[in-house]
């Protein structure tokens, strides 16, 4: 009985999926530059952020009602043209209507040593959002 | 001949075919009326006698049959609908349309599935209401309350996977809310806390209740097996132990002379489920069922919110974490509402509603039902508040899950930012010890040896000392941090660097602002003055409130025992610290007490 | 008492019954297939079909009911003149027939829908929207991708796109690629969800649907974003600009041709075999550098900050230099002497533009970078475009021959006489 029971719930879990992948490789690490990289923004809509000890990787939609905001190097700040929405190099809310930081999608290096972004995993908690599968270690060297 | 007319009735009431079909006559003598009910597959469930009391509308009002009817109206207006609708992606959300626009009576027919699965939901929890005040959950009925229980969750569940079939904005984002509430479950939630080491996204509570990582085709196949056939199927049955128990345990109510239940209950019944008819008739020719703009998985609607009935939880989102205010809640609440029967020592109040009158609970007049006051005026605590938090859900948020007013209009430009602060951890371990502290009783032998020891007085005076020393302790565990504490958000994310300063400075702690402007006007010297002392009032005032319930903790504890006071007290401790956290985020300004993010776990 | 109730409730019951079934026989559109069948002579009538009729064109996903109450529309035999038993004018529905098109791919509004509001889209949660009047040349452009060979029968879609590239939109706004990254990609404007435009909605007045944003923002940009004031703002919050989009002051017909164009960008993706692509356009020969350079001024739409020619004048909050885009017409007196630095201004663009107030924040609008966009050879006549701009200034008055100069004081007093033409 038990064992039917167990049976029937590890049948329900399936083991392919019909869903879009949402990861894609991103090059290699080394040839990110310091800062922020608009290099997938257009085709992925994401923004790739090198700091000196590792990568993370923005997903490029303003929290507030759905709108690509854009990067500003020398205000430091990410704008968003609807409403004015600013957020800091963190993905923080510093000014205008956004209700909640920018989102962060998981990133990992792939087999072949490219940067594996996916999308499909986001996060976006201060505390949360700095480690686990969101920060890839990767020292300057 | 002329003595005997010929009647067809008469007739083909004596073919053999009738009487193969109907074994009884249609006489109104006491055999036929056993009969009636006896030989009846679908009346015999019924006594054939019972007591005139217990038919009395004002009993039970009917809600635990009209439960059941309205689960038979669901069953057949669901199998109508299931002619029409194909459960995939590409061709639900049509088929709904097509129900609407070309199918004839179509659009009733939806609506009224739709309003007696709500209508449902609500005489559910109000027949849970009705056999809790009437006792009918006490020994030997227990079992039967604990059966009621899975079948309001199975309900609830019904509820939930059908409101995905339409395929709308609606249905979509609603069900995502609660998936999310899976996916934050502690241990087997993939975002939950103290997640163990071989769930990941793939395998996690999520991904087995939507069948995916994201809401798509596979989770609407299973919503669909799941709503049409395998819960109805197991609530069914449950359905049957529940019936039975009922006959098996005999009714609750044995009082006064007994009737024939044919007619006199059929009748009542019969007449019940013509009025309901009526209801969902007219409501639903009135009324059409909400069907929004197509399932877009890229744009979310500003505010996405659950079906109603989980909203109270959603709005719970504010205070709590997810794994808080989605999982941990409605487990308990489910356990904690399982358990009552067994807690629940007090042998009156069976088969009657409680008589209420007015009381004075120290200076404060309450109104408090006579037999059971502690019974009933926690469980309608926790009925109201559950209500009241639907209510708030429901009518006072909007966009971004702001406040507005009922009715007020909601506005997407509003720039309000609220400044939440946590409390570092030592103080809010602090303030959660003491507060669950405040149920410890002392037991009798405790005061005997008191007594013994220190003279009569002492166990009075202990208890005092003990509460007002917790009130204390809970007092200054708020205020020390709020006065005293780093931001640990400086530089980055405030521009403060003390906890008083950003929640002084906010507009959404009252209670810190008026603390941060008495001491900006007056100085620090008077305005510490004032506050130092304020804190303290603040600690008496809390442990006065435990001093008042002593008396009625320890009783409760001598007569429950511990297992069963531990039990007890701690859910009535979590309900009522519930409140506690919605006062302390809505007058402190206060997010977290503890926080460890490393674990996900954050209160 | 009980029997009384009972027969009533029964009786309720049956009635209401009653009510549902006869509402359901009488629908509004049944209503509409009466009137006009008894317009019909039998034996027309014979050929008719009445009830629910619809088209089911599978290539597109499509399920058209719009022939339930516009009967007629592909029988202009038995048309009328009034609607809704109109024919459909023209020859549209001999080159689309309805079989394989249907209607609402060309029409918008809500084919599966059998009421008349619903039907026509005007209903909320429905967000293709019916496109009245000259509004359905938009759907054109789904399958005609070589919009001059339709432009007899498109004139506002084709007016609409030259106008996006003449008032130079392409300068902030990118369309499949091409344009900047200043404002927002407008390649998918046609099909945007309300759900993302309910901040502009509450400051526009109903009809709340697409093509009354379109027009409200091409007419006035700042009535949708008119920004925030400080004092309107919680404490220690930055102000909000209006929207840099400037007003570009267009007439009425303007803004109906850019309407349609900007709602035939949507994101449908139809079949390959209803699709035909737009030959590629020739590459044009250019008199001179100056000529070339004032096509590629055009063509990357810098007109929409520095104004038609260059003249400037539009608004850009906060920025120094009084607030403005600067005018490009004195180029050559400040870069006259470096044309590589005038370059590299191009080139690398210029952000953020310096404050007229430094306590305020930075202005909306900037000089973008240009370098992977516009080539070098493109980049040397564009320069030798904008230096030729001065000659459109204003001369300065001729001075007089030196000689004549012996430095009487009555002399001298007379010189910045003459005016400029």
């Amino acid at each position: 009985m038990g064992g039917w029971l167990l049976s029937n719930l590890r049948y329900l879990f399936p083991n392919v999926l019909y869903e879009p992948t949402l990861s894609f490789k991103a090059g290699k690490p080394e040839d990110y530059p310091l800062g922020i990289s608009e290099k997938w923004k257009k085709t992925q809509r994401v923004w790739i952020v090198r700091k000196a000890d590792g990568f993370y990787c923005f997903w490029a939609r303003c929290t507030h009602l759905g709108c690509t905001p854009n990067w500003f190097d020398a205000e430091n700040r990410f704008k968003c043209p609807c409403h004015g929405s600013n957020f800091n190099k963190d993905g923080d809310v510093i000014a205008g209507p956004a209700p909640k930081p920018l989102w962060r999608c998981a990133i990992k290096r792939a087999d072949d040593g490219q940067l594996l972004i996916d999308k499909a995993r986001l996060e976006n908690r201060p505390g949360q959002r700095e480690q686990g599968d969101f920060f890839l270690t990767f020292k300057s060297a | 001949m002329a003595d005997e007319k010929f009647s067809v009735k008469q007739y083909v009431k004596k073919t053999k075919l009738w009487k193969s079909i109907f074994r009884h006559d249609f006489m109104d003598t006491p055999r036929t009326r056993l009969q009636r009910v006896f030989g009846n597959v679908f009346l015999h469930l019924h006594p054939v006698r019972t007591s005139k009391d217990a038919i009395r509308v004002t009993y039970t009002w009917g809600l635990g049959g009209l439960s059941f009817f309205l689960f038979l109206i669901l069953t057949v207006t669901g199998i109508l609908l299931m002619f029409y609708y194909r459960p995939a992606s590409i061709l639900a959300y049509q088929d709904i349309k097509d129900l609407s626009f070309a199918v004839t009576l179509g659009q009733l027919l939806r609506n009224m599935h739709r309003w007696s699965a709500h209508l449902m939901v609500v005489v559910v929890i109000l027949h849970m209401v009705r056999v809790f005040l009437t006792g009918a959950y006490k020994p030997p009925r227990e079992y039967n309350w604990v059966v009621g229980v899975l079948l309001l969750v199975m309900t609830l569940f019904l509820s939930y996977t059908g409101y995905l079939l339409p395929w709308d904005q609606l249905a979509l984002w609603a069900v995502t809310v609660g998936a999310q509430m899976a996916a934050n479950s502690p241990l087997l939630g993939n975002e939950g806390p103290f997640r163990l080491p071989f769930i990941t996204p793939f395998n996690d509570a999520r991904f087995g209740l939507i069948g995916g990582t994201v809401i798509n085709d596979a989770t609407l196949i299973r919503f669909y097996v799941l709503h049409c056939i395998a819960v109805p199927f197991i609530f069914c049955v449950f359905v049957c132990v529940h019936l039975w128990r009922v006959r098996k345990d005999s009714f609750s109510k044995q009082t006064g002379e007994k009737v024939d239940v044919w007619p006199h209950l059929v009748s009542r019944e019969f007449l019940g489920t013509l009025l309901t008819m009526v209801i969902l008739f007219v409501w639903s020719m009135v009324m059409n069922a909400p069907l929004e703009g197509q399932a877009n998985l890229n744009v979310t609607p500003n505010p996405s919110k659950a079906p109603w009935y989980f909203l109270g939880l959603q709005e719970l989102l504010v205070y709590f974490d997810p794994w808080i205010a989605g999982v941990v809640l409605p487990t308990l609440i489910i356990i904690g509402l399982m358990a009552i029967p067994y807690v629940d020592i007090n042998p009156k109040g069976v088969g009657y509603w409680p008589k209420m009158k007015w009381k004075r609970l120290g200076w404060l007049p309450v109104w408090v039902p006579e037999e059971r006051p502690f019974a009933v005026t926690v469980f309608m605590l926790g009925v109201i508040m559950w209500f009241v938090l639907i209510f708030i859900g429901t009518y006072c948020r909007g966009p971004n899950w702001e406040w507005y007013m009922p009715g007020e209009p909601w506005s997407y430009r509003r720039l309000t930012k609220l400044t939440l602060k946590n409390i570092p951890n030592l103080w809010g371990s602090l303030i959660l010890v003491s507060y669950f502290l405040f149920g410890s009783p002392i037991p009798k032998k405790v005061k005997e040896w008191l007594s013994t020891k220190m003279g009569s007085k002492a166990p009075a005076l202990v208890s005092a000392a003990l509460h007002i020393g917790l009130g204390m302790v809970m007092a200054v565990a708020l205020f020390v941090p709020l006065l005293t504490a780093a931001d640990a958000d400086f530089p980055m994310r405030s521009r403060y660097t003390t906890l008083f300063e950003a929640l002084g400075r906010s507009i959404n702690s009252p209670v810190v602002s008026w603390m941060y402007h008495l001491v900006q006007q007056f100085g620090p010297a008077v305005g510490y003055a004032i506050i130092i002392p304020m804190v303290g009032l603040i600690g008496l005032c809390l442990g006065g409130v435990g001093i008042v319930f002593a008396k009625f903790k320890d009783r409760l504890y001598e007569a429950l025992g511990p297992i069963k006071y531990a039990m007890v007290i701690a859910l009535l401790l979590m309900m009522t610290g519930v409140l506690g956290k919605i006062v302390l985020r809505l007058l402190f300004g206060v997010k977290y007490l503890i926080s460890l993010p490393v674990f996900n776990f954050n209160i | 008492m009980r029997r009384l109730l009972f027969v009533f409730f029964t009786a309720l019951l049956a009635a209401l019954f009653v009510v549902a079934m006869w509402q359901d026989t009488n629908r509004e559109w049944t209503g509409y297939q009466r009137r006009f069948f008894k317009t019909l002579a039998s034996d027309e009538r014979r050929n008719v079909p009445g009830g629910i009729r619809q088209v089911i064109v599978k290539d597109l996903n499509r399920v058209d009911r719009c022939t339930t109450c516009h009967v007629a529309i592909d029988k202009p035999q038995l048309a009328l003149a009034e609607e809704p038993f109109k024919a459909h004018p023209g020859k549209y529905l001999e080159w689309h027939p309805v079989e394989k098109f249907g209607c609402t791919v060309c029409h918008g509004g809500q084919g599966l829908a059998t009421e008349v509001k619903a039907a026509h889209g005007d209903v909320p949660h429905w967000e293709e929207p019916l496109l009245r009047g000259s509004l359905v040349q938009a759907s054109c452009r789904q399958c005609h991708g070589d919009l001059k060979a339709i432009e007899t029968y498109a004139p506002t879609l084709v007016q609409g796109r030259q106008l996006f590239k003449a008032k130079g939109c392409y300068g902030c706004h990118a369309i499949k690629d091409f344009g900047q990254t200043v404002s927002q990609d407008l390649t998918e404007i046609g099909s945007k969800s309300y759900l993302l435009m309910e901040a502009d909605f509450e400051m526009m007045e109903e009809p709340h649907h697409r093509i009354h944003w379109l027009m409200t923002k091409l007419r006035n940009p700042r009535t949708l974003n008119p920004g925030v004031r400080p004092e309107a703002l919680p404490p220690g919050e930055e102000e909000v600009y209006p929207s840099a989009m400037p007003h570009f002051g267009l007439s009425p017909d303007d803004v109906d041709a850019l309407t349609v164009y900007l709602l035939s960008l949507t994101a449908s993706d139809l079949p390959a075999s209803y699709v035909t692509h737009e030959p590629p356009e020739p590459t044009p020969v250019y008199a001179s550098s100056v000529e070339r350079g004032k096509a590629v001024f055009e063509k990357y739409g810098c007109a929409a900050c520095h104004g038609l020619g260059g003249v400037g004048g539009r608004r850009n909050w906060n920025a120094g230099l009084g607030s403005e885009v600067p005018s490009l017409m004195y180029v050559k007196a400040y870069y006259g002497n470096d044309v590589e630095r005038l370059k590299d201004l191009i080139r690398h663009g210029r952000q953020p533009v310096p404050r007229a107030d430094a306590t305020r924040p930075v202005p909306g609008l900037y000089m973008p970078t240009w370098k992977d966009r516009i080539s070098e050879d493109d980049l040397d006549a564009l320069v030798a475009y904008l230096l030729s701009l001065s000659d459109k200034l204003p001369q300065p008055p001729a001075a007089p021959a030196p000689a004549s100069a012996s430095a009487t004081p009555s002399d001298q007093s007379t010189t910045p006489a003459a005016s400029s033409p």
